[in-house]
């Protein structure tokens, strides 16, 4: 299962899962803790960074991101980490952009905000996926995101990076809604449809 | 809502942007609906997160992770803290309405202790103290009864007296390394806190009511203050202190105020000199006028001490008006120690440094003269995140030090907080000029 790639190395140093290190970090076990800050951290910074593209907020966000986990440990699902990690560290890097790119008022950040708006709220029937297993398909889900139109990789990022919502992509690139709409159910719906052929490959 | 419009927030949602009325709809389908695709919003979540692969893989700076595991610690012990704590806001409660007697009770505490005053005594009087917080209790509901405790400037002496003395001491203790940071000492520094809380209050209480009055007051209070302390080092010039005492003349008893409270460390007892100040005061009008050699006099006094109270008397003897302070300036002025330098949750600013940055106008002057640099500015953050004073603690001049307070001046940040509520708080920002 280990194969030589760098990232996946470290991975197998650790025999224990992520579901084994979070419940002992849940017991309040720094070195469990550590141990997870040591698997995501990169993947988590490089996210952040993308979308925020600042050095500082970036290092800023992911000890953020870390904090939350430690202190909402007990809200973390055992068998998927990586998702919630990821998604969380997403939606906590757009939400600063926000608050950042826009002057009007915004929600207070308080304990219901972020248990309801940066928490990701994670379907009930989901699919685990390991770390390990991510890094392995890291190359196919880029040649997926290559196969895309660019007008629909493009709408996707700045869902997905930047942070937009329908109506402002559809206000900056100068399109209808629908066709905003149209673009990223299709390249969603093609991404889908290639993971799941992924993972039927994988096992 | 069909299936397909439901898949369709699903995706928004997993993707990133959801608007918030749609994120509301979704919400409320996922409890009502009984078919709501649970398989299928796992899958675009998973998917979510495998597009986040695609990035370049950069690594953070290492000392991250000690920050986050400092920041862990940080966490566990306010949670601690909180429970010792969690005794004593019952307590409070419980005695709102008798505050001002469960102050002045509180005052006469040290006070007592003063009278036998040893500067080598400072950690064992911080026991003591603690350990007669019971007695006190029990004594705050006789006085429930003698409510109508008169208000004289005795009292508020005290007041006056407590509002820095526990603070150096707690801030003592810490130094000193002793190993009583035990249940003792965190019964004693909240017992400080909940006593500044509450003579604040009672300041306020104050000054709303009469600041004519409380000027007069004011005056009479610091000659107590004096007469109290009774404690001046032999060796000392008289000088030093009779200027001291002529700051008294234009209500401006800060700088005096923490003279007293160093003074109060030394042994040496001398009431000659006290009346000696008074004599003098009673002289005032010949006096020639006071205000450039006090500024001048009151920092050198405080260099010389290497008490933690240094970052408080840096700014409160800089930042009174070089002017006469007419008394409203002097309300603000004596609020100011109500700035924490430190608490659990910082103040950030709104958008980051980086906002900041984003604000400032470089200097045309700097910028011909190719100057660079960092300077570094003094913010005071109120309860409500905004900047209510900013200035420089070190500059690079030709103008970079005013865009630099200007640009901090428009700036909102989110305020600090301690013990989840929000505080006054002073922050040094350094602001990066670069070309």
């Amino acid at each position: 299962m280990q194969k030589s790639n760098g990232a996946d190395s470290f991975v197998s140093i650790n025999p224990l899962t992520d579901g084994e290190l979070l419940s002992n970090a849940a017991d309040r076990d720094k070195l469990a803790f550590e141990q997870l800050y040591a698997r995501y951290s990169t993947i988590l910074y490089s996210l952040i960074i993308r979308i925020v593209s600042d050095k500082e907020t970036s290092e800023k966000i992911l000890v953020e991101v870390f904090l939350i986990l430690w202190r909402r440990i007990e809200d973390f699902e055992r068998e998927n980490l990586f998702t919630s990690l990821i998604l969380l560290a997403r939606n906590k890097a757009l939400d600063f952009l926000k608050r950042r790119r826009e002057n009007t008022k915004q929600p207070e950040y308080d304990e219901d905000y972020e248990r309801f708006k940066i928490l990701p709220n994670l379907s009930k029937e989901i699919k685990p996926v390991k770390l390990a297993e991510a890094l392995k398909v890291k190359y196919e889900i880029g040649e997926m995101v290559k196969g895309l139109t660019d007008a629909q990789r493009y709408v996707l990022s700045l869902f997905y990076f930047e942070g937009l919502n329908e109506t402002e992509i559809s206000q900056k690139l100068k399109i209808p809604l629908l066709t905003v709409r149209s673009k990223l159910q299709v390249a969603t719906d093609i991404l889908l449809d290639k993971t799941r052929m992924l993972v039927a490959k994988n096992g | 809502m069909d299936k397909s419009k439901l898949l369709y927030l699903i995706t928004l949602e997993a993707m990133g942007c959801i608007s918030k009325k749609d994120s509301s709809e979704l919400l409320k389908s996922m409890q009502s609906e009984k078919k709501f695709p649970w398989k299928e919003m796992g899958e675009y979540q998973n998917l979510a997160a495998l597009l986040s692969m695609v990035v370049n893989q950069e690594s953070p700076a290492k000392n991250l992770k000690d920050l986050i595991l400092k920041e862990i610690e940080k966490i566990e012990k306010s949670k601690l803290e909180l429970e010792i704590k969690s005794d004593f806001s019952l307590e409070q409660k419980s005695n709102v309405a008798t505050s001002k007697e469960i102050q002045t009770e509180i005052n006469n505490i040290p006070d007592d202790k003063l009278e036998q005053d040893d500067s080598k005594k400072n950690e064992l009087k911080i026991v003591d103290h603690s350990s007669e917080f019971e007695e006190v209790k029990a004594k705050l509901f006789k006085i429930k009864d003698h409510q109508k405790k008169t208000s004289e400037p005795g009292y508020q002496l005290s007041e006056e007296d407590i509002e820095v003395i526990p603070f150096v001491k707690s801030e003592k203790q810490k130094k000193s390394g002793n190993k009583l940071l035990s249940k003792r000492t965190a019964i004693a520094a909240s017992l400080a806190f909940m006593v500044i809380v509450l003579s604040i209050l009672y300041f306020l209480y104050f000054f709303n009511d009469d600041i004519e009055e409380q000027k007069k007051i004011a005056t009479k209070e610091t000659e107590m203050l004096i007469s109290k302390s009774r404690i001046v080092p032999k060796e000392q010039e008289p000088v030093l202190i009779l200027r001291n005492t002529e700051q008294l003349e234009p209500q401006n008893d800060q700088p005096d105020k923490l003279k007293l409270q160093e003074e109060r460390n030394k042994p040496e007892v001398q009431p000659e000199l006290i009346e000696q100040i008074k004599e003098n005061k009673s002289q005032k009008p010949d006096l020639p006028p006071p205000e450039a050699p006090d500024f001048i006099e009151a920092p050198l006094v405080i260099e010389g001490t290497e008490d933690n109270s240094e970052v408080n008397v840096d700014h409160l003897t800089t930042s009174i008006p070089k002017e006469q302070l007419p008394p409203k300036e002097e309300i603000v002025v004596n609020k100011e120690p109500a700035y924490f330098v430190a608490v659990e949750e910082m103040p950030e600013p709104i958008g980051g440094i980086s906002g900041i940055l984003k604000k400032i106008v470089y200097p045309e002057l700097a910028k011909r003269a190719g100057i660079e640099g960092k300077v570094l500015v003094l913010a005071y953050v109120d309860e409500s995140g905004n900047v209510t004073k900013a200035e420089v603690i070190k500059g690079i001049g030709l103008g970079c030090d005013e865009a630099a307070i200007n640009a901090i001046l428009q700036t909102k940040f989110k305020p600090g907080l301690q013990r989840g509520k929000p505080v006054k708080v002073q922050v040094t920002i350094p602001v990066t000029f670069r070309l």
